[in-house]
């Protein structure tokens, strides 16, 4: 392990108090795009543990990270965790529309199509990386 | 490029879990920009609720997809965003007024859509498709997209949710 990939957890951490912070305020759309990107930090923290991984470039790098996650962790994971994994791209779509989109998530659509999911995975990869992502 | 193999394990996928959930409503899509096979369902407590359906779901991801190199692929449940009755236009046939809330069910049931303005009174209309068209159970209708504070959630047969205004 390396500074670098452990700044990796360090983002990801600050990015999960950033999302709870959001969601407190009721900024749904912000605490999406925070959160989204603490489980994407995490899971390329878990993809530079294999040696010599290099990170996928051009327009469809999250779907190809998502991807190279699964590969890598899948035979790890018990089969309820797959299934919970696999909402990961659906999170990514959130994220972009949280991000991109006019419309303004509200509580009730926060809590039914994403915050759960979150939890699911973020607390798998947390088990994966070992207590590292704090 | 969407795969016919894979399209048809998709299928696969979803016979063996409807052999274990036969009411599961499952639709499949594959989104060719970003080359992702997208299986959805729509019942939050099979999903977040029921350890065996995750169990069995995993299962079958892991057998008919992963173990078999296939990962461009995503499942879960898919929630049907909100909408808003609060600027409803009165329809034909007619049986809710403005600021009803409105199901699924209802919506499913709903056979003469209004084909001008004149038919919906002479108001603008928006039409909701994007809405709808995630479900072969529901259609394209007029409503006035909105939102509200005021949401209540309503569960329907069991499965599908909705929440209105």
């Amino acid at each position: 392990m390396n500074v670098i990939t452990d700044n990796l957890i360090k983002k990801a951490g600050h990015n999960h108090l950033t999302g709870e912070w959001a969601e407190k305020q009721g900024y749904f759309d912000v605490a999406v795009s925070r959160y989204y990107y603490a489980l994407f930090q995490k899971s390329l923290f878990i993809l530079h543990l294999k040696p010599g991984y290099v990170e996928p470039g051009g327009d469809n790098s999250h779907n190809d990270m998502i991807e190279d996650l699964y590969q890598e962790v899948y035979p790890r994971l018990n089969d309820e965790e797959v299934t919970w994994l696999a909402q990961f791209p659906k999170l990514k779509k959130r994220r972009r529309n949280a991000d991109y989109k006019l419309k303004m998530l509200t509580k009730n659509d926060f809590n039914l199509c994403f915050k759960y999911e979150y939890k699911q995975i973020a607390e798998l990869l947390d088990r994966i990386i070992g207590g590292r992502a704090q | 490029m969407t795969n016919q193999i894979t399209e048809d394990i998709v299928k696969q996928f979803i016979i063996k879990l409807n052999s274990q959930w036969n009411d599961l409503d499952i639709e499949y899509s594959y989104d060719d920009q970003e080359d992702i096979w997208d299986i959805c369902h729509f019942n939050y407590d099979l999903q977040y609720n029921n350890i065996e359906f995750q169990k069995s779901a995993g299962k079958l991801i892991r057998t008919l997809f992963f173990d078999q190199g296939i990962f461009n692929l995503s499942f879960g449940y898919k929630h049907l965003p909100e909408f808003s009755t609060t600027e409803l236009i009165s329809i034909k046939p007619s049986s809710i007024t403005i600021g009803d809330s409105i199901s699924i069910e209802w919506l499913g049931g709903l056979q003469n859509e209004p084909k001008s303005l004149s038919d919906a009174g002479g108001r603008q209309v928006r039409n909701i498709s994007g809405y709808t068209a995630y479900s072969r159970l529901l259609k394209s209708y007029d409503y006035e997209l909105g939102t509200s504070d005021n949401i209540g959630t309503t569960t329907i047969n069991g499965g599908f949710e909705v929440l209105v205004a």
